[in-house]
Parts: structure tokens; C-alpha cells; sequence
């Protein structure tokens, strides 16, 4: 069953199908593959039975359903929802005691009669682009399960991909919608910093963490985007802007498209140039550009990580290390020992670059660039290489994500699949300027008219 | 942090002042984390900006 949500939303309010028929469709699928996946770390199936014949009940009475009513859902596992512990990937907290109350995100979904089925893996702490979890074990690739999901969101990604729900919630504070959604085979938004609330979810690096959705198709994405939006006091940084629905996105006559070189280009794979050319074919006027100083906000995404992620874990590092994850509790005690200096100078360096990616908006409505520099690596894989160098899997990942995430900007990625590509995905990154989600979503609409941009089915 | 041995000074004095015991070769492995660090340091701090440039993270509303 690969109906999108809008259908299945469609086919629950219609009577077509009853929403608990629906639920029961998608939990035989995730039976069937969760041996092999190993997506989720608890389902919710008393809760998501519960939720469904709420949904059967209201449209039995005649009430006008809510959009995403009857669609099944998985949420990544550092949401809180209520009844279970908040894991973040983390061994330590399963000792905690379940969480009160849902978080933001998962209440507006709640609110939007999406229901939720499971929490999802991830890296422990969000701190890794694999999803190869010491403590859960690897999520793996629904297209090549011998390859990574990638992470951190990389439950969440493989669930969508693998078609055993059709929309779920993810976090990405330096490619963890982006990387994963490349690797699997569909579309996930990173909205601008400070769009969605991150209220109850837990946090890593507070100035860089974003949370957002993965999906089959640009019109499911857009659905979900305008479902989680909106003002949110629990969270300091979520901007008090009012909704700003993208509906069917479409993108204007005229809109100009720049392809980004330099850094996306040289640390580009042979899969991810390709990928990119394809969907530069479908904008048709395109103009190359580069973005000065990508190369510095990757770097200080990577400082500015070590320095706020290390500050957030110190006590427990110092209390429980054993409990860490081994693959990055070393960098996250470096992280908490940097020099003030260089993670300032980060920041620094962070807002000029920033200034940078503004004055390419006077030119450009969207960039492209590769979401990812290669097909997902190999279970197990501890280096790849990289624009000619042999560089750690688990923190290299997301080198064309960062600079992206680093100065807050929307993107998107949609998922190409280039005769390079061993059969895999590698998607490309729309990006826009701050608060242009609509851009993105619109840009994704036509690669995905055009054929170069879907979800395949496994 | 001039040379190799500087960092690794630096790093088990600042681990004792954080507080953290750790046996040797997590030791070693954290001077290797902080390595990586300050080699992407070193580049950002060739990079000139202005005095008066803001460090707070971007888009806070």
C-alpha cells in the first residue's frame, strides 16, 4: 500500500475506506518489514487503534474531517509522545519516566487526525548521518537493506520509504531530514530556522535544530508542512509569524534558478553531479553560482555542534560515558572542552556567510545543489571517500547539508535517481530564502511533474 | 595549540578541570575528536571579520 496521505485522507472521508481499515493495512506492511528495517523503537498500536475509530467515529456523526484524518504517521524518537519515554536514540533514557503530554508537532498532527503509529530510531542524540545505533541497532536502507537509512531521522526516512506509513516527523540540525530522505528515496522539508516549534522534542544544538517532515510526494509534504505550522510560545526561538500556507504549490513564471558549484560541486559524487544535472534540465534556464564562504559554514556548523551538542551533554558524559554512544561520545567530549574562542569565531563566521546567501537571493528565487555527496554507504562503512580524500562515514555525511543548515535556510530535498546510482537515490537540496518554504516545495513540484523527482516503491 | 603535544597538554588538563575521568585510550581518542576541531579552528580563524560582526545565532525573531 503506497497511497499517498491526501488519498488516503480522501478515501477515509469519503467512506471509501474506514480509517481503522486503513491503520490495519499499514501495520501488516510494517509487520512484514520491520525484521529487516528496523525503523521503530516502540509502536503505539493502542493509541493508534484509539485515534482511528476517533476518526471513524467523527465521520460516522457527519463531521467534516480534519486534513490528514485516517493517515497513519511515525514520529522520530526524540518527540515526546505521551505514554512512552522520549528515547533521543539514547540507552540512558529509557530509564526515563514516559513523557506527560505529546509534543508540539505531534499534537498539531494529533489535531490534524494523523495517526500516530510508532517512535522511530535514530543516532543516539542526533549526532551521526547513518542511523547505526549501538544501543537500537542499524536502521536500514528500504531500497538495499545492506546500506544505511542514514540519520539521524533515519527511522523515520526508512519508514516513508518503505511505504509503511506515508508521512512521518523528523529533526535536522546539519542534514538529518535531508541525508536520510536522499538515501531512501523521498521528499523531506528542513524548513528556516525558527518556522516550527521544537517544543517537546528533545534538543542538541539549540542555535542549529530544526524539526520537519518526510513524504512520498511534494503535495503530501506540503499538506503536513501547513499542518505544523504556526506560532508557538514553548519554544523562544519559533518565529510569532502567522501561518503562511503553501496549499498547491506552484512555482511563478520566470523564477530563477541557480545551481550552486564550487563546494556542492567538488565534494559531489559521481551519482550526485548527475543527479543534479538532471534536475537542472527540468528548470531549463539555469545559471551556475557559487556560494562564498561554504565551505567556512560547514566548519562552523561543525564547531558550533561540538561546542553547544558537548555543553548539552557534560554532566552525563562525565556521570554515565559508558552509556554513550561509543561511535560519538569521544567527539562529544572534545566538543565540551573546545576553546570559547572557536566556537564564537563560529558564530561569527556563520553570520558573514549568511550575509553571503542573501545577496545570492537577489539573483536567484531557488538554489540546487546535491542533498547528499553519494548513494548511502554500506552498513558498517567507517570511512568513505570524498572529493579524493578518505574521511569518517558517520560525521562526513552531511557535508553539503551543513552549510545549509548553518545559516538557516529552507530546503528540500527531492529524490533523484541517477543511472549512476546502483539503483539507489540521490537527492538535491532546493534551497530558498528565509521563510520561502514555498519555493522549495514549489521547485520539488515540478521535478517531480516532470518525472525526475518521486518515491520509488520497494 | 602549536603542536600535537600542546593539544594533548591541553585537552588533560582541560578533561581534569571538566571534572571527567576517563582511562587512556578514550584519553587518546578525545585529543584525536579535538585534532579534527582545531584544524577546522585554524581555517575559520583565517578568515577576517569585522570587529563589530555578531556572533548570535542567525534568525532569532
Amino acid at each position: 500500500m503506497n497511497d499517498s496521505a491526501l488519498k488516503i485522507a480522501a478515501d477515509v472521508a469519503n467512506g471509501v475506506m474506514s480509517a481503522r481499515e486503513v491503520l490495519e493495512a499499514h501495520l501488516k506492511i510494517i509487520e512484514a518489514k520491520e525484521r529487516t528495517l528496523n525503523c521503530f523503537t516502540a509502536r503505539t498500536l493502542a493509541r493508534a487503534r484509539a485515534e482511528a475509530e476517533a476518526v471513524d467515529r467523527a465521520r460516522s456523526r457527519g463531521e467534516k474531517l480534519p486534513p490528514l484524518a485516517g493517515v497513519p504517521y511515525a514520529a522520530k524518537n526524540l518527540f515526546d509522545i505521551e505514554g512512552i519515554a522520549t528515547l533521543c536514540g539514547a540507552s540512558f533514557n529509557a530509564d526515563n519516566p514516559p513523557a506527560k503530554v505529546d509534543g508540539f508537532l505531534v499534537r498539531r498532527m494529533r489535531g490534524a487526525g494523523a495517526i500516530l503509529v510508532g517512535a522511530t530510531n535514530m543516532d543516539e542524540n542526533a549526532y551521526g548521518f547513518t542511523c547505526e545505533n549501538t544501543f537500537y541497532g542499524p536502521t536500514r536502507n528500504p531500497h538495499d537493506p545492506s546500506r544505511v537509512s542514514g540519520g539521524s531521522s533515519g527511522g523515520s526516512a526508512s519508514a516513508v520509504g518503505a511505504g509503511m506509513v506515508p508521512l512521518s516527523l523528523g529533526s535536522d540540525t546539519s542534514g538529518s531530514i535531508r541525508v536520510p530522505a536522499s538515501f531512501c528515496g523521498i521528499f523531506g522539508l528542513k524548513p528556516t530556522y525558527g518556522r516550527l516549534s521544537r517544543a517537546g522534542s528533545l534538543p542538541f544544538v539549540d542555535s542549529l535544530d530544526h524539526v520537519g517532515p518526510f513524504a512520498r510526494s511534494v503535495a503530501d509534504l506540503a499538506a503536513t508542512y501547513d499542518v505544523l505550522q504556526g506560532p508557538d510560545a514553548d519554544d523562544r526561538v519559533c518565529a510569532q509569524r502567522p501561518v503562511e500556507p503553501v496549499g498547491t504549490p506552484a512555482l511563478p513564471k520566470g523564477v530563477r534558478i541557480g545551481i550552486l558549484r564550487g563546494w556542492f560541486h567538488d565534494w559531489a559524487g559521481t551519482a550526485a553531479r548527475s543527479a543534479v544535472a538532471q534536475a537542472a534540465k527540468v528548470f531549463g534556464q539555469v545559471e551556475e553560482c557559487e556560494l562564498k564562504g561554504a565551505e567556512a559554514a560547514r566548519g562552523a556548523a561543525f564547531l558550533i555542534t561540538g561546542a553547544e551538542g558537548g555543553a548539552l551533554h557534560r554532566k552525563g558524559l562525565q556521570k554515565q560515558y559508558a552509556r554513550f554512544e561509543p561511535a560519538s561520545r569521544d567527539r562529544l567530549v572534545a566538543g565540551s572542552i573546545m576553546p570559547a574562542a572557536w566556537a564564537v569565531k563560529a558564530q561569527q563566521v556563520r553570520r558573514q556567510v549568511y550575509e553571503e546567501a542573501l545577496s545570492l537571493f537577489e539573483r536567484f528565487d531557488a538554489l540546487l545543489a546535491p542533498a547528499a555527496p553519494l548513494i548511502a554507504p554500506k552498513i558498517g562503512s567507517e570511512t568513505v571517500v570524498l572529493n579524493g580524500q578518505t574521511l569518517p562515514t558517520r560525521a562526513s555525511l552531511g557535508v553539503l547539508t551543513q552549510p545549509i543548515s548553518c545559516i538557516g535556510l529552507p530546503a528540500l530535498t527531492a529524490p533523484v535517481w541517477p543511472d549512476e546510482g546502483e539503483g539507489m537515490c540521490v537527492g538535491v537540496q532546493l534551497i530558498a530564502a528565509p521563510w520561502r518554504e514555498d519555493l522549495c516545495l514549489a521547485a520539488a513540484a515540478l521535478l517531480e511533474q516532470s518525472g525526475v523527482a518521486y518515491a520509488k516503491n520497494t | 595549540m602549536s603542536t600535537p603535544q600542546d593539544l594533548e597538554t591541553y585537552v588533560r588538563e582541560a578533561l581534569k578541570l571538566q571534572g571527567y575521568t576517563f582511562p587512556e585510550p578514550e584519553i587518546e581518542r578525545i585529543v584525536g575528536q579535538l585534532a579534527r576541531f582545531a584544524a577546522v579552528a585554524k581555517e575559520l580563524d583565517a578568515i577576517p571579520v569585522p570587529e563589530t560582526l555578531s556572533a548570535a545565532p542567525v534568525f532569532r525573531p
